[in-house]
């Protein structure tokens, strides 16, 4: 069961590949029908993303949801549905050409995570990662790693047109960019409906992680480095959402703290694991 | 007076509350990378002898319990609560508005389109199914509003925010937190109460594969002074709440069964815990002190234990003693059982959790107001040619609306609307 899983998430990986070469090429060659392709083969390799994880959830007999690997595989499937929704949502498919690097990159970390994961289990047998530690193994899991991936992928796709909005300044003569990538007003409020999914659900996985928190351990709020980061990066989209209300802080300061604010976000899910240890480090 | 303004003014701005909050995200910053509650040594050693002075000096080993942080908090929670309230008339204004007709068709529309023959299906699809027919100024008019609560999100969100703090001060200031632990059979106070509680039974539970599952302590909590009791179980994530405390399951340990006797006759005997001291009543001065239980001291299970008299560390010329072993100290002699476990339980009592869970629900439905429930109007107004012009405001999300505003027009009319 687990080597399914391992070829599967192979596959998803190409699949992932192939949709940003796909993306990469619409937008060289400007041919609607690659980016029609880009975004079919996009579905097809969420759809063989989601098998995976679901496939895992059976191999493990829990949710897939536990530990680095699960975490960052569900991360990059986010990033994927989302990014997936949002080109459809505002018919925008030069956001593929974006959004596809990180979905990427974000699952050759997954990646990464998964070889890390055979050499232990290679150790010390599947039991160790099939096993969970007592605190983890309360149905709060699920939900709380539910909703931060959505936060996550949301706050990936406001990263990603972020970066669209403040590039497209350099843009303008080209045609092409001109009538495919929406006026820089429409980008900002796109990536505030990206934002507010983000910190919808940022919220509520904080609020779920404080009542968790509060039955295993008697605290709801410990100033633990995830906790911690996960209120920096709450407050950095909290200025993005109040400095958007003030006349003309909308635009071009906003995009720049939606890259800061995903910058927060990767140091919380990777930066916090591996450089400060805490409650949250899976250990 | 004009200076109280001032500052009331400023205090309550949008300025000043995304510099606080940028101040605080910095303040979480700093107190997760340097390392909080390490002595002054620790951060020597680690940076130079400046930099850890001043990191005492700010207490920047305890961010988020010094005093310019709380103030910090304190100061957003002013901010926060005086923009709330500076808004208040504004945003009862805003509302009782949005409904009326005669006030909402006068502000600028965010979409518009004229010499629109039937504004009823461009509404439908805007899905304003049902407008309310008016006069304003002697001219007809189709007026239709809704999401007015999105005008109190954002205060709504505000006063959950403080409701958080506020909970959380209370809680912290209040908070009694205490440990207690013992083997099954072992009745122990909870310090600074009138309260003790006896482990009933502590449990293991194991998978198939050996893996540890659950820790389940049972236990009853008795008021010395009343002496009722209530009873329960605590296993990890589901704490048992009994006399107003909660009791988490931490951690457990290693213990042993002493048995004391004389002449080879069993008189009394106790658990002792690791890191526990057992005194002998009929040997003055006396005591043992288990400091570890090795599972594999030098290949077989072996407790490490310490002897002292008064006070002073005794050698002995042996520390360890395998299960079952018999200290001999004529004519008395101590027993070791095999090993047992302990469960260590910890007890919380903090008053104002509920507040800071109200604050909770109200800062996730603010937000939820503030960010989803946007508030929109639509209205037709007849022109002199009988045709309509009709007009859509959506502050919020304005080319969005406009776009879709657009797409309706297009759809009912077949022609473009006129921005
Ligand atoms: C941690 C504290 C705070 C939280 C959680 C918070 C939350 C929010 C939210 C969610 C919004 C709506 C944003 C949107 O519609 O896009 C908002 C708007 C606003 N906030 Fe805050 N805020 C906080 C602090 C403050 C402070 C200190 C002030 C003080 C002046 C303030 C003033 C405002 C104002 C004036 C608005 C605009 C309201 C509106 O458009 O209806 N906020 N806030």
């Amino acid at each position: 069961m687990i080597q399914a899983e391992g070829i599967l998430f192979v596959v998803t990986l190409a699949l992932y590949c192939i949709t940003m070469l796909l993306h990469f090429f619409y937008v060289a060659v400007k041919k609607p029908v690659l980016s029609k392709l880009a975004i079919r083969i996009q579905f097809g390799a969420l759809l063989m993303h989601t098998a995976a994880i679901i496939l895992r959830g059976i191999a493990m007999g829990r949710l897939p949801m536990a530990n680095q690997y699960e975490f960052s595989t569900a991360f990059a499937w986010a990033l994927t549905l989302l990014s997936l929704i949002f080109i459809l949502k505002f018919s925008f498919p030069v956001l593929g050409a974006f959004a596809s690097p990180v979905m990427l990159l974000l699952a050759v970390y997954a990646g990464v995570q998964k070889l890390n994961e055979l050499r232990v289990i290679e150790a010390n047998g599947i039991d160790s990662i099939r096993n969970l530690m007592p605190a983890l193994r309360s149905s709060w899991l699920g939900i709380h790693v539910s909703t931060v991936i959505i936060a996550y992928g949301a706050f990936g796709v406001s990263f990603v047109l972020s970066i669209i909005f403040l590039l497209r300044d350099r843009m303008k003569e080209n045609g092409f960019w001109d009538t495919h990538i929406p006026k820089k007003e429409k980008l900002d409020t796109i990536s505030y409906r990206c934002v507010s999914v983000g910190m919808m659900f940022l919220t509520v996985t904080i609020g779920i992680g404080g009542v968790w928190a509060e039955n295993a351990w008697g605290s709801y709020w410990t100033w633990d480095p995830k906790e911690t980061w996960a209120l920096v990066t709450w407050l950095i989209y909290l200025v993005y959402l109040h400095l958007r209300i003030r006349k003309g802080w909308n635009g071009r300061t906003a995009a720049l703290l939606g890259v800061v604010g995903f910058i927060c976000v990767l140091f919380t899910y990777i930066g916090v694991n591996t450089l400060l240890p805490g409650l949250h480090s899976y250990k | 007076m004009e200076i109280l303004k001032k500052i009331y003014k400023f205090i309550a701005s949008m300025k000043f509350a995304i510099i606080l909050l940028i101040v605080v995200a910095a303040a979480c910053v700093i107190g997760s990378l340097v390392p909080q509650g390490a002595m002054f040594e620790q951060y020597r050693d680690s940076y130079a002898e400046r930099t850890a002075a001043f990191i005492l000096a700010f207490r920047l080993d305890d961010v988020f319990h010094s005093w310019w942080f709380i103030t910090l908090t304190a100061l957003l929670c002013l901010s926060v609560l005086l923009c709330n309230l500076s808004r208040v008339r504004a945003l009862i204004l805003l509302t009782r508005n949005a409904k009326d007709p005669a006030r909402a068709i006068v502000e600028a529309p965010t979409a518009s389109a004229s010499g629109i023959a039937d504004p009823a299906p461009v509404m439908k699809r805007m899905r304003f199914y049902r407008p309310i027919q008016t006069a304003v100024d002697g001219k007809e008019v189709l007026f239709g509003y809704r999401n007015r609560l999105g005008f109190w999100g954002a205060w709504i969100c505000h006063i959950g925010i403080v409701l958080i703090v506020l909970g959380y001060a209370l809680g912290q200031m209040t908070l009694f937190s205490a440990e207690v632990y013992g083997t099954p059979g072992q009745t122990k106070p909870i310090e600074n109460t009138q309260y003790n509680v006896t482990i009933d039974g502590f449990t293991t539970q194991r998978n198939e594969t050996g893996f540890i599952e659950q820790y389940v302590t049972a236990l009853t909590v008795k008021n010395t002074q009343t002496g009722e009791a209530q009873s329960g179980t605590s296993s990890v994530n589901h704490p048992a709440v009994l006399e107003g405390y909660k009791f988490y399951q931490t951690a457990s340990g290693d213990a042993v069964r002493v048995t004391i006797s004389e002449d080879g006759v069993p008189f009394e005997s106790a658990d002792l815990c690791v890191g526990e001291e057992l005194t002998i009543d009929f040997l003055p001065g006396f005591s043992l002190f288990l400091n570890a239980y090795e599972p594999d001291h030098t290949g077989s299970p072996a407790y490490q234990i310490l002897f002292f008299y008064n006070g002073q560390h005794m050698e002995v010329g042996k520390n360890y003693f395998a299960p079952g072993a018999v200290i001999d100290l004529n004519p008395f002699a101590i027993t070791l059982s095999d090993p047992i476990e302990y469960t260590l339980l910890r007890v919380k009592k903090d008053s104002f959790a509920w507040l800071v869970l109200i604050g909770g629900i109200l800062t996730s439905l603010g937000l939820f107001f503030a960010l989803y429930v946007v508030p929109e109007t639509l209205w037709a107004v007849q022109d002199e040619d009988g045709t309509w012009t009709v007009n859509g405001r959506s502050k919020k999300l304005a080319p969005l609306f406009r776009e879709q505003f657009d797409r309706a027009v297009q759809k009912t009319e077949g022609k473009e609307a006129s921005k």
